[in-house]
């Protein structure tokens, strides 16, 4: 990195026109090592196939029933919203829609309303003003591939999260409309995937009334412009700005209206899984297990480099601009730094154009190396609410919420 | 009107280069590919019960993606977690054997090993 003082001020002049002056073109994870088709995730037991599922570009294949997708890293280099064909795909029970028509679907609130509803999508989009916001779906277990020691799960890299440009009706239209009852305390949501055997616990996510009735939670049917594809829960998706993957229920069909928390063997997802420690951290220590859990909730502050690869070549002396992204769960970012010394010191980077505080936000740095030989680059944001990013990783049993100081190694030739 | 039979025909032909078909008010069908992905092969008991009842919920990739180096004890409590959580047609004997052979071709094999030890 530039040991000039000046350098800094230079940058930040500059940053923005100079985008696209990147040092080498994206190889993908494992460079050499991975044959066509396929890639290497940095941990063991990492080959992933790429394959082109419907609606979908080829994405990395972590299961194949249900569908598990996750998002090549690649594309986060191409732009802070993910195209619908890129973006990832989850299902918890094998049981999904293959086939939805709109003609036969309805979205149905039940329970302690005034008034329950069964609404084709048409009566629903008629029920109010639609309202977009641009926001991350971050899988809970997104990097769990990293946790050390290594967790059971769905073995993820840094893909299965995406930023997406929602549309879609306000939750608490739908609520008003059907008249929440005051004794009210949680609503429920459920898809039309089910699982195979009636043992197993059905997917239904609840959510606080208070935190339903937040007007950027939406009945979703829009996303970056087109209809949601089918395997990211057309027709209709909850979109939860700034709470983790889990609550954003695909191909949603039904929402009761609790007066007590949700409970029971269909709970299952909200009592059981997808739960964290409860303390600050949602942490303990590596290898041991909670005296106390909560749900999932808030994502929390991460940063990416996305412009280079782990161990890519970039040029001495040669000016560089280091591009990526960084998001939390919902007040926004104040700021992001990078480090070119392992962490010593940090310089901070320029924030490009804001699509709202549930955003990925594109940071630039430009720099350029002076020192032949290995550099560790690492990336830290700081959120407007003041969280930002452990230097160590904190350890969960389900790997869940990572987001750790992001590094990656290059070489100076 | 030409149009509509031409519109017809163009969303059909966007429909078959993205494996997906829709016509608005109507409905949206798709096709997964094809599950590919088998267990390892094993002599073990646990084997033949893996092939038969994992599979009613879940592909092979499941397990074929999990870390290795588990323990016996741990790929135990994943099978207890099956049978009790997710409500797996598994008996106890069923879930010693399946970890038995889980451990042995994904996991830590020493640790199969060390628990037949005197």
């Amino acid at each position: 990195m530039d040991a000039d003082p000046q350098s800094r001020r230079r940058f930040l002049r500059t940053a923005g026109a100079a985008l696209g002056l990147t040092g080498m073109p994206w190889r993908g994870f494992a460079g050499a090592a991975s044959p066509p088709g396929a890639v290497n995730q940095p941990f063991g037991n990492g080959a992933r196939e790429l394959v082109a599922y419907p609606q979908k570009r080829p994405l990395l294949r972590i299961t194949a029933r249900p569908p598990h997708l996750e998002t090549p890293f690649s594309v986060f280099n191409g732009g802070v919203i993910t195209p619908n064909d890129a973006f990832f795909v989850r299902y918890h029970l094998a049981n999904i829609p293959l086939s939805v028509d709109l003609n036969a679907y309805r979205l149905r609130i039940r329970g302690h309303v005034a008034s329950e509803l069964s609404l084709s999508l048409a009566e629903l989009k008629g029920l109010g003003e639609a309202r977009e916001v641009v926001a991350v779906n971050q899988c809970s277990g997104n990097s769990r591939g990293f946790s050390n020691p290594r967790v059971f799960g769905a073995q993820l890299g840094n893909g299965s999260m995406g930023n997406a440009r929602w549309v879609g009706l306000p939750l608490k239209a739908l609520l008003d409309k059907a008249g929440v009852l005051p004794a009210a305390k949680q609503v429920t949501f459920n898809g039309l995937d089910s699982p195979v055997l009636p043992s197993t616990p059905d997917f239904i996510k609840a959510l606080d009334v208070d935190v339903a009735m937040q007007p950027d939670v939406l009945l979703a049917w829009g996303m970056n412009g087109g209809d949601i594809p089918l395997l990211n829960g057309y027709p209709l998706k909850l979109v939860v700005p700034g709470l983790f993957g889990t609550y954003w229920v695909k191909h949603l069909s039904d929402i009761e209206v609790i007066d007590a928390p949700f409970s029971g063997h269909d709970a299952f997802f909200m009592t059981t899984a997808y739960r964290v420690p409860d303390n600050d951290c949602a942490c303990v220590a590596p290898g041991t297990a909670p005296a106390k859990t909560r749900p999932i909730g808030r994502l929390k502050v991460r940063s990416f480099i996305t412009s280079l690869p782990n161990d890519a070549v970039v040029t001495l002396d040669a000016p560089i601009v280091l591009k990526g992204i960084a998001f939390d769960g919902g007040s926004g970012i104040r700021s992001v730094e990078v480090s070119a010394d392992g962490g010593r010191a940090w310089r901070e980077a320029a924030l490009a154009g804001d699509l709202g505080r549930y955003s990925f936000r594109e940071w630039t740095l430009r720099f350029t190396p002076r020192e032949r030989g290995p550099m560790e680059l690492r990336v830290r944001a700081t959120a407007a609410s003041g969280e930002t990013q452990p230097d160590q990783a904190t350890w969960n049993p389900a790997g869940y919420a990572r987001n750790v100081i992001e590094s990656i190694r290059v070489m100076v030739a | 009107m030409g149009l509509a039979p031409l519109r017809l025909g163009s969303l059909c032909g966007l429909c078959l280069a993205v494996g997906a078909c829709a016509v608005a008010g109507g409905p949206r069908d798709i096709r997964l590919p094809q599950d590919t992905a088998v267990l390892k092969a094993s002599a073990a008991p646990g084997y033949d019960i893996a092939r038969t009842k994992c599979g009613i919920c879940h592909s092979a990739d499941y397990i074929n993606l999990q870390p290795p180096g588990m323990s016996l004890a741990q790929w135990s409590a994943e099978m207890v977690k099956m049978q009790r959580a997710y409500g797996a047609p598994i008996d106890d004997d069923d879930i010693k054997l399946l970890a038995v052979y889980l451990t042995t071709e994904y996991g830590d094999a020493s640790t199969v090993a060390a628990s037949r030890a005197p």
